[in-house]
C-alpha cells in the first residue's frame, strides 16, 4: 500500500469536493460539509483518467498523479477565490448511551474497510467490464487496450460508465495496488457519518444511533460497501439529490435545488438509467409547485433544469466517454424492450419483485428485517394518525420521504419493463438499495420515534419524567397586526408559512 | 454519568443483544455461514496472509488455480493461443462439479489469454481447447485440424446458453 498516495487522494477528494460545494454555498454543519466534500470529490477526481485518455496521453503513475492534481486545482478555484478561515463549530460527541450501537457500527466499518483492501474485485460484472478495462489500462497505459481484441459477445459491461474504471486506474496506480477498490471506503465512511449527523438533527441521539445501527446491519447493503459495483455509489448520490431536493422544498433556497440537480447528474453519470428515476422524482416538485400555484414559467424552467442536467450527464457519459473509450459499435436502443405495447410485462415484473425479492425468502437474506421494521413503524404511525383525535399530521419531510420510497418502488419495475437486461435478482435487487436511506429519512421523521425522542430529551434534561404523549402540532396562528397597521388590513407575507 | 444516561446505556446494550439473538441476524453475524464474523474469514488470519496470489486464490477459488495452471502450460507451449472453452454446464454434464468455466472476458482478466466459446463469431480461430471427459478430469488439447475443431464445437454448443 502506498500511504502517501492514499493521503494525497483523500486530500484531493476533499479539496475538489469542498471547492465545488463552495459554488453552491450550502448551509451545512461543519461535519456534514467535510463528509459531503469527500463524497463529492470521489466522482470529480474520477474524471482525471478520462481527460488523460481523451488527450491521448499515456496512463502512467506520473500522468494520473498530474491529472488528479489538475482536476483538484481546477475544482478548488471557487474555494481559493472565496477563501475564509474555516470556523469549527462545537463538535457534538456521541452520548455514552450511543456506544453499544456505535461500537457495532464501528466494527462493521473496520471490517468493510479491511475487506475492501484485502479482497480482489469479484463481481462478474466488474471482471468482465470496468475492472478488466482498468487492469489492462494500467498494464498497457491506455484505456483502449487489448481487451477489445477479446471475444466480448457474452457481456456488455464494457459499455458502462467509466466511473469505476477510472477510480480503479487511479487507486491501482497511486494508492492501493494491485486491487484498487479502497475508494469505496472513502465514499462509504463519510456517507455514513453524514447520515448519522442528519439523523441527529431530527431525533434524539439514542434513536439516531439506533437507526444508523439498523441501516448498517442491512446484510447486502453492508456487503456492497466492499463488493465493488455501481449500486452503492449510485444510491449515495441519488439519495443526496433527493435529500437536497427536500431541503429546497422546505426552505426554497435555489442553491439547494441546484446542488440536488447536480447530485442527480452525478448519480446518472454513475448509472445512466438513473435519468428515468430522476424523471419520476421530478414529479414531486412539480406537484408541490402546482399546489402552491407558482408561476407556470418558473415551474417549467425548474422542471427543465432538473431534467436537463442529468440528461447532459447521460450524454457526457455515453457520447463522450463510452464512444471514445470503447472502440466497438454501441446502440443504446438495442437494450430497450422491443415490445413496449405489452404492458402485462410491467405488472409481471412488479409482482415478481414483490414475491421474490421484497417479501420473498430472498428479501430477508438481502435486506434483513429492515423493510419489515419500516412497514411496522409506518403502520403504527398510521394508527397514531387515525386514532388521535387531534389528527396529528405526518411531517412534510416524512411525506416527501414516503413519496421517494414510492417512486423507487414503482420506478424499478418500470425500468425492468423498459430495459429487459435490468433483471430482478441482480440489478433490481441492488437498485432497491436506493430505498434504504429514504426509509431511514422517513424513520427519523416518524411520529412514534419523534414522540419517543421528545420524551428522551425531557428525561435527559432532568425535567419531570413525562410519558410519551400525543401532542398536536403547534397551531399556526397568524400574528396580530401591530403598530400602525389597522387590524383589518392584510399584511403581505405575514402570518403565512 | 447520571442515572438516565446509565439506563439508556443499559437499554442500548440490551437492544443490541436482543437484535443479534434474532436467528437471522445471529446467523449473519457469527453463525456457521456467517457473513461478518466467520472463522474461515477471519481478519486476523488474513493479516498473516497478505500475498496477492493467496488473496486471489482465496477469493476466486479452485477454478482460478486451474486457470493459472492452464496459463502456465499454454505459455510453455508457445505461439499465439486462442482457447476454445466449454461452459460450466458442459463440465457438470461430464461429472466435473468443482470447476466453473468463466466467460472469455473474465478468462482474459485472469490469464491474459484469448479464448472463445463455441457460439463465438471467432470460434474458427481456436487452436487450443479445454477438454473434459468423465472420470478423466480436464486437460488442454492442441487443435490440429478443422474437423477436430468442428467436432468440439458440436460437442460444446448445446451447452452454451
Amino acid at each position: 500500500m502506498n500511504f502517501p498516495g492514499l493521503i494525497f487522494l483523500i486530500l484531493a477528494h476533499f479539496i475538489s469536493g469542498r471547492g465545488i460545494l463552495q459554488l453552491f454555498k450550502l448551509q451545512l454543519k461543519p461535519v456534514q460539509m467535510v463528509c459531503l466534500s469527500v463524497v463529492l470529490g470521489v466522482p470529480l477526481v474520477s474524471l482525471a483518467p478520462c481527460f488523460i485518455q481523451l488527450m491521448h496521453i499515456p496512463i502512467t503513475f506520473n500522468s494520473v498523479f498530474a491529472g488528479v492534481a489538475i482536476v483538484t486545482l481546477l475544482c478548488s478555484i471557487p474555494l481559493l477565490i472565496g477563501f475564509k478561515r474555516p470556523s469549527f463549530g462545537k463538535i457534538e460527541w456521541p452520548g455514552i448511551y450511543e456506544l453499544p450501537f456505535l461500537l457495532v457500527c464501528l466494527g462493521l466499518v473496520v471490517l468493510s474497510v479491511w475487506r475492501c483492501y484485502y479482497y480482489p474485485p469479484t463481481a462478474r460484472d466488474m471482471l468482465a467490464g470496468p475492472e478488466l478495462l482498468a487492469e489492462f489500462a494500467v498494464r498497457e497505459k491506455t484505456m483502449v487496450s487489448s481487451v477489445f481484441t477479446v471475444d466480448l459477445h457474452t457481456t456488455n459491461n464494457y459499455f458502462k460508465s467509466p466511473y469505476i474504471t477510472c477510480l480503479q486506474i487511479i487507486y491501482k496506480l497511486l494508492a492501493t495496488p494491485p486491487f484498487g477498490q479502497t475508494w469505496m471506503s472513502i465514499l462509504f465512511i463519510p456517507f455514513i457519518i453524514f447520515m448519522y449527523s442528519m439523523l441527529r438533527e431530527r431525533i434524539h441521539p439514542f434513536l439516531a444511533s439506533l437507526l444508523l445501527f439498523l441501516f448498517l446491519t442491512i446484510p447486502d447493503l453492508f456487503a456492497y460497501s466492499f463488493v465493488m459495483l455501481y449500486d452503492y455509489s449510485n444510491m449515495v448520490f441519488f439519495f443526496l439529490g433527493f435529500y437536497f431536493l427536500l431541503r429546497h422544498l422546505e426552505n426554497r433556497r435555489t442553491n439547494d435545488f441546484a446542488f440536488s440537480v447536480f447530485m442527480f447528474g452525478l448519480a446518472t453519470y454513475i448509472r445512466v438509467e438513473t435519468v428515468i428515476l430522476v424523471g419520476l422524482v421530478s414529479l414531486l416538485p412539480l406537484f408541490v409547485f402546482f399546489r402552491e400555484k407558482q408561476d407556470i414559467k418558473t415551474i417549467a424552467t425548474r422542471w427543465a433544469i432538473m431534467m436537463a442536467v442529468p440528461t447532459a450527464f447521460y450524454f457526457i457519459c455515453i457520447d463522450l466517454f463510452v464512444r471514445h473509450f470503447v472502440p466497438l459499435p454501441f446502440n443504446a436502443s438495442n437494450d430497450i424492450n422491443k415490445n413496449l405495447g405489452d404492458v402485462s410485462y410491467l405488472f409481471d415484473r412488479f409482482k415478481e419483485i414483490n414475491d421474490k425479492l421484497i417479501f420473498g425468502a430472498q428479501g430477508k437474506v438481502v435486506y434483513g428485517l429492515f423493510l419489515y421494521f419500516f412497514l411496522g413503524l409506518l403502520m403504527i404511525d398510521i394508527v397514531i394518525f387515525l386514532t388521535n383525535t387531534k389528527k396529528q399530521r405526518f411531517s412534510k419531510e416524512a411525506m416527501y420521504a414516503l413519496v421517494g420510497v414510492t417512486i423507487i418502488y414503482v420506478g424499478l419495475p418500470i425500468l425492468g419493463y423498459l430495459l429487459p437486461l435490468f433483471d430482478v435478482m441482480n440489478t433490481t435487487k441492488r437498485g432497491l438499495f436506493k430505498l434504504m436511506p429514504m426509509i431511514l429519512l422517513y424513520m427519523s421523521n416518524s411520529r412514534l420515534l419523534q414522540m419517543i425522542s421528545e420524551w428522551l430529551k425531557k428525561l435527559e434534561s432532568g425535567k419531570k419524567d413525562a410519558p410519551p404523549q400525543l401532542r398536536a402540532p403547534v397551531a399556526k396562528v397568524a400574528p396580530k397586526p401591530v403598530g400602525t397597521v389597522p387590524a383589518n388590513v392584510k399584511v403581505k407575507g405575514k402570518g403565512k408559512r | 454519568m447520571n442515572f438516565t444516561k446509565f439506563n439508556l446505556l443499559l437499554t442500548a446494550t440490551l437492544i443490541v443483544i436482543l437484535y443479534f439473538m434474532i436467528p437471522f441476524y445471529n446467523e449473519w453475524l457469527w453463525g456457521a455461514n456467517a457473513k461478518v464474523l466467520n472463522v474461515n474469514n477471519s481478519m486476523l488470519d488474513q493479516m498473516q496472509n497478505l500475498d496477492t496470489s493467496y488473496r486471489k486464490a482465496y477469493r476466486f477459488g479452485g477454478s482460478y488455480l486451474a486457470y493459472q495452471d492452464m496459463k502456465t502450460k499454454l505459455i510453455k507451449a508457445g505461439g499465439s493461443v486462442m482457447l476454445l472453452m466449454p461452459t460450466t454446464d458442459y463440465m457438470k454434464a461430464q461429472g466435473i462439479t468443482d470447476m466453473s468455466m468463466c466467460e472469455p472476458s473474465e478468462f482474459y482478466y485472469f490469464t491474459g489469454i484469448n479464448s472463445v466459446w463455441a457460439n463465438s463469431p471467432e470460434v474458427a480461430r481456436a487452436n487450443w481447447a479445454v477438454v473434459a471427459a468423465k472420470g478423466r478430469g480436464i486437460s488442454l488439447k492442441k487443435i490440429k485440424s478443422k474437423p477436430e475443431l468442428d467436432s468440439l464445437i458440436n460437442l460444446y454448443k448445446p451447452y452454451v446458453k
